[in-house]
C-alpha cells in the first residue's frame, strides 16, 4: 500500500480477503500436508479459460452503461478523488465478468455497484463516500 | 445552552432577466399584430394566439420558478468582510442531527433531501442557518442555490443564471443559541460538555474532508455533539417548526412580475372597452392563475403534461367566452373621431341591453355590395362620386336567370314588409352565415349563392336581399357600415371596432319616400346580434389550438424519455414511503420499495426488467423503449 498511486492504478482489483476463521486458521497452524503440485486436478483448461474471456468480452457494454461509467468517473472526480480511464476501463471490464457470472449476457449498473468498491478502493480514499452519493441510473 | 430552537426560512427566488431573444421575439409579435391590424389581414388572430399563449408562458414561468434545485453548502465565510454574502446552511430535519450537509433538492416549492444521511420521517425540511450570533449578524440575506438546466423553450427567451438567488423572507424564530457556541468560540462552554467531539480527526471521513475544505471543521464539533438531551430538545424545536406549510405563500404571486405585466394590462385594456368582459376576464384569469399556483409544485409547467391542459383549458376558456370581442387586439373602426360617439343620457338609457336600438353608422360610400359579390351590374359612375341605382332596370338579368325565375314565380308581391316576410321564410332554413363562403365566381353567381352553397355573411345577404327587392319591383340598396359597438360606461362612450362592420338593406315601397330597414343577416344567424356569429372564427381558433397542442405534444414526444418517467415515480414512491437513501442501483430501490409495499411488487419488478431491457441488454430503439412506455403507463 505504499506504491505510487500511478503504480496502485495498474492493479485492478483489489480484493480483501479478510482473515480466515477460526477452523481455518487452527488448520493453518497445523500445518498443511504438502502436496505435489502436479497432482492437483485441473480445474479448467487452457482452451476453456481463453472460451471464457472471449464470452465475458461478449457480454453486452450498453451506450447507456458507458455513459453511467463515464458519469460516475466524471462524479468521483469532482469530488476530488481522480480516476483514471485506466480505472474506466477496469470498470467495464469487470462489470463485464461480473455479469457473466450471474449468468446474464448484459451489463447492468448493479454489475458496476458491485465491482466498485474493488476497483476503485485502492485507488481513492474514499470509495465508500463516492459511491454513496453518486446515483445509479442509466 | 441546551435549549435549542431553530430558525425557518421562507425562500423566495428572485427572477432573471428576459433574454434579448425574448424580448425581440415579444417586439416582432407585437410589430407585426400592429401591422396586420392596418392591413385587415386576418391574421391578427392568429397572433393575437401566440401572444396570448407567449403571455401566459411567460405567467407560468413566472408562478412556478422553482423547477428541480440544488441547495449546496458553501464554504462559510464570516459576514463581517461582506465581500459576498454567502450563506452555509445545516440541514436538518425532526428525527435526525443536522450531519453532511452537501445537497438538497428542491422540487416545486417542496425541499426534499438529497443526502445519505438524512432520512427523515418527515418530508419537511428545516434550514438552520449557520450564522454567527453576533447582534445584528442575524439577518441572513440570501442563499445561494444551485439550478439544474431549465428547459430549452425555457432558456429562449428567459435567461437562467444556474445560480439563482433565494432570498429570505420570513423567518419563524430567532437564531438559536445552540449553534452559537461555536462561533463565539465558547472554549468554557465546550470543555464543560465531554461528549463534545473536538478534534476533528475524529470525525468520520467524509466530514473530516468537508468540513476542512469548507473551513466549518472548527464548527462541526459542536454539531456532532451527541447528547441525548440536546438531541430531544433540538428534534423537538424541529419538530414543531416542520408542521407549518412550506409551499410559497400565493400571495407571492402577486409580486411576480408575469402578473405584474400581463394581468393589470389585460384587465385595464378590457376595463376600458367593456367593463362587463373585462371583469368576467379578470376573474378567469385569476381562475388560471391559481390552477398554475395549486400545481406549482410539478415540474416546471410546460415540461407537464398536466399543465399544458390547464394552459389549454385556460386559453380555450377565455378565447370561447370573449372569441369574438378580443378587445385589446381589435382595431377602432377606421372612421376618424367617429369611432367614438358620446351619446346623451336618454340615448344611452335606450341602448343598454339591446341590439335593437343600436346605433348604425353609415358609410356608403363604397361599391355597392351586389355588384362586388354577385356581378349584378349595378355600378354606375357618376361625375360627383360612386353612385349606384336602386331600381330593377338597372340589373343584369341574364346573370342571374334562376334567381329571376323564381321571383317570377314566387313572389309577386305588394309591399316591400310582404316581400322580405316570404324571404326571411325562405332563407330561414338552410342557409349559413361565414365570414370566409369563398368567392362565387361562376356565370350566374347569385344563383349560385341562393339556390346551390348557401353561405355568406352580412354583404352577401344584404347584397342577395337587395337584389331580390330589385327584381320584385322595389327601390333598394345596400347600406355599409358598422353596427352595435360596445357601450363603455366608464369613458361614456360607444366604441365601434372593425369586428363591428355590418351590412344591411334599405329599401322602400313604390311612391313612398321612407326607406325601410330590413337586416337579412338576423335571419340566418338570429342567435348573435346585428354583427352575427362569427363561426369560422371558433373554427380557426379550434384549429389554432390543435395546433398548438400538436406543437407541444411534438415537443412532449421529443423529449419524453420513459425512463425519466420511471425514475420520477421511484422518486415519488421513495418519499411517500420515506426512503431517502442515495448510492442506490435501481434494483436496490425497487427492491426497498417492493418491500414497503409488497402491492406493487408485480408492477415494479416487471417495469423494472423492462428498464434493464431497453438500456442494457441492448441499445435502445423504438420497440423496446415503446414496450417500457407502455409499461409504464399502465401505473
Amino acid at each position: 500500500m505504499h506504491l505510487p498511486e500511478s503504480e496502485l492504478d495498474r492493479f485492478t482489483l483489489q480484493l480483501k480477503l479478510g482473515t480466515p476463521g477460526p477452523d481455518t486458521e487452527k488448520q493453518i497452524l497445523r500445518g498443511i500436508p504438502q502436496k505435489n503440485l502436479s497432482q492437483l486436478p485441473e480445474l479448467i483448461s487452457h482452451e476453456e479459460l481463453v472460451h471464457l474471456q472471449t464470452e465475458v468480452a461478449a457480454v453486452t457494454v450498453s451506450e447507456a452503461f458507458l455513459d453511467l461509467t463515464v458519469r460516475f468517473l466524471n462524479h468521483s472526480r469532482a469530488l476530488g478523488e481522480f480516476l483514471s480511464p485506466r480505472a474506466g476501463r477496469d470498470l467495464v471490464r469487470v462489470s463485464q465478468a461480473i455479469a457473466f457470472l450471474r449468468q446474464r449476457n448484459f451489463v447492468t449498473a448493479d454489475d458496476l455497484k458491485f465491482c466498485l468498491p474493488a476497483v476503485i478502493g485502492h485507488r481513492t480514499k474514499d470509495a465508500d463516500g463516492i459511491i454513496q452519493r453518486f446515483a445509479f441510473q442509466a | 445552552m441546551e435549549s435549542f430552537s431553530a430558525s425557518r426560512f421562507r425562500l423566495r427566488r428572485l427572477y432573471g432577466v428576459p433574454t434579448w431573444r425574448g424580448l425581440v421575439m415579444f417586439l416582432i409579435v407585437g410589430a407585426a399584430i400592429w401591422f396586420s391590424m392596418q392591413n385587415d389581414s386576418g391574421v391578427e388572430l392568429w397572433l393575437a394566439l401566440l401572444m396570448i399563449l407567449l403571455s401566459l408562458v411567460y405567467l407560468l414561468e413566472a408562478s412556478d420558478p422553482l423547477r428541480e434545485l440544488q441547495i449546496s453548502v458553501l464554504p462559510f465565510d464570516p459576514p463581517s468582510t461582506e465581500t459576498e454574502s454567502r450563506i452555509p446552511i445545516l440541514i436538518s430535519n425532526p428525527t435526525q442531527v443536522p450531519s453532511q450537509p452537501l445537497f438538497l433538492q428542491l422540487k416545486g416549492s417542496r425541499i426534499w433531501i438529497a443526502t445519505a444521511a438524512l432520512p427523515a420521517k418527515s418530508s419537511e425540511l428545516i434550514l438552520l442557518p449557520f450564522s454567527p450570533s453576533k447582534p445584528g449578524k442575524q439577518n441572513l440575506p440570501s442563499v445561494r442555490i444551485k439550478m439544474f438546466p431549465p428547459s430549452k423553450l425555457f432558456r429562449f427567451w428567459r435567461q437562467i443564471d444556474p445560480h439563482v438567488d433565494f432570498q429570505v423572507i420570513a423567518k419563524a424564530e430567532e437564531p438559536q443559541p445552540l449553534l452559537e457556541r461555536g462561533f463565539e468560540k465558547n472554549e468554557e462552554s465546550d470543555l464543560a460538555d465531554p461528549e463534545l467531539i473536538r478534534d476533528p480527526r475524529m470525525l468520520p471521513k467524509m466530514d473530516r474532508k468537508l468540513f476542512q475544505k469548507t473551513g466549518l471543521a472548527y464548527h462541526r464539533p459542536i454539531l456532532m455533539s451527541h447528547s441525548n438531551r440536546t438531541l430531544q430538545a433540538r428534534s423537538n424545536a424541529l419538530k414543531k417548526l416542520s408542521e407549518e406549510n412550506w409551499v410559497e405563500p400565493f400571495s407571492q404571486i402577486f409580486k411576480q412580475p408575469g402578473f405584474l405585466v400581463f394581468f393589470p394590462l389585460a384587465a385595464v385594456t378590457y376595463l376600458f372597452r367593456n367593463v362587463q368582459g373585462g371583469v368576467i376576464a379578470f376573474v378567469i384569469s385569476m381562475i388560471v392563475v391559481i390552477l398554475f399556483w395549486y400545481f406549482q409544485s410539478m415540474k416546471f409547467a410546460l415540461n407537464s403534461l398536466r399543465n399544458i391542459v390547464v394552459l389549454l383549458a385556460g386559453l380555450s376558456l377565455i378565447l370561447y367566452t370573449f372569441g369574438d370581442r378580443l378587445s385589446f387586439f381589435s382595431s377602432k373602426a377606421k372612421l376618424g373621431g367617429a369611432a367614438e360617439l358620446e351619446l346623451n343620457p336618454a340615448t344611452i338609457g335606450r341602448l343598454k341591453g339591446s341590439h335593437e336600438t343600436a346605433i348604425e353608422l353609415f358609410l356608403d360610400h363604397r361599391p355597392p355590395a351586389e355588384d362586388r359579390y354577385f356581378k349584378t351590374g349595378t355600378f354606375d359612375q357618376t361625375d360627383d362620386g360612386l353612385r349606384y341605382s336602386v331600381e330593377k332596370r338597372s340589373l343584369n338579368i341574364s346573370r342571374m336567370p334562376k334567381t329571376a325565375a323564381w321571383i317570377h314565380g314566387n313572389l309577386q308581391t305588394t309591399s316591400v314588409k310582404e316581400a322580405s316576410a316570404a324571404i326571411e321564410h325562405w332563407w330561414r332554413e338552410g342557409f349559413r352565415y361565414s365570414l370566409s363562403p369563398g368567392t362565387f365566381d361562376g356565370a350566374h353567381p347569385l344563383d349560385e349563392f341562393l339556390f346551390d352553397r348557401k353561405i355568406g355573411f352580412c354583404e352577401h345577404y344584404a347584397a342577395a336581399l337587395a337584389t331580390l327587392l330589385k327584381l320584385d319591383g322595389f327601390e333598394a340598396r345596400v347600406v355599409v357600415g358598422y353596427s352595435g359597438g360596445s357601450w363603455n360606461p366608464v369613458l361614456q362612450k360607444l366604441t365601434y371596432e372593425e369586428a363591428d362592420a355590418h351590412a344591411w338593406v334599405e329599401a322602400r315601397n313604390p311612391g313612398t319616400k321612407l326607406w325601410l330597414r330590413l337586416d337579412p343577416t338576423l335571419w340566418v344567424s338570429p342567435k348573435e346580434n346585428l354583427r352575427g356569429e362569427d363561426f369560422s372564427t371558433l373554427y380557426n381558433m379550434a384549429v389554432v389550438t390543435a395546433g398548438i397542442l400538436l406543437v407541444f405534444f411534438g415537443l412532449q414526444l421529443g423529449r419524453f424519455d420513459p425512463r425519466e418517467k420511471f425514475l420520477n415515480k421511484l422518486e415519488k414512491l421513495e418519499q411517500r414511503n420515506q426512503l431517502f437513501a442515495t448510492g442506490l442501483t435501481v434494483t436496490e430501490r425497487v427492491e426497498h420499495l417492493v418491500v414497503r409495499q409488497p402491492s406493487l411488487e408485480q408492477k415494479l419488478r416487471d417495469t423494472l426488467s423492462a428498464y434493464q431491457d431497453t438500456y442494457f441488454a441492448a441499445e435502445p430503439h423504438s420497440q423496446s423503449v415503446r414496450r417500457f412506455s407502455k409499461l409504464l403507463r399502465r401505473w
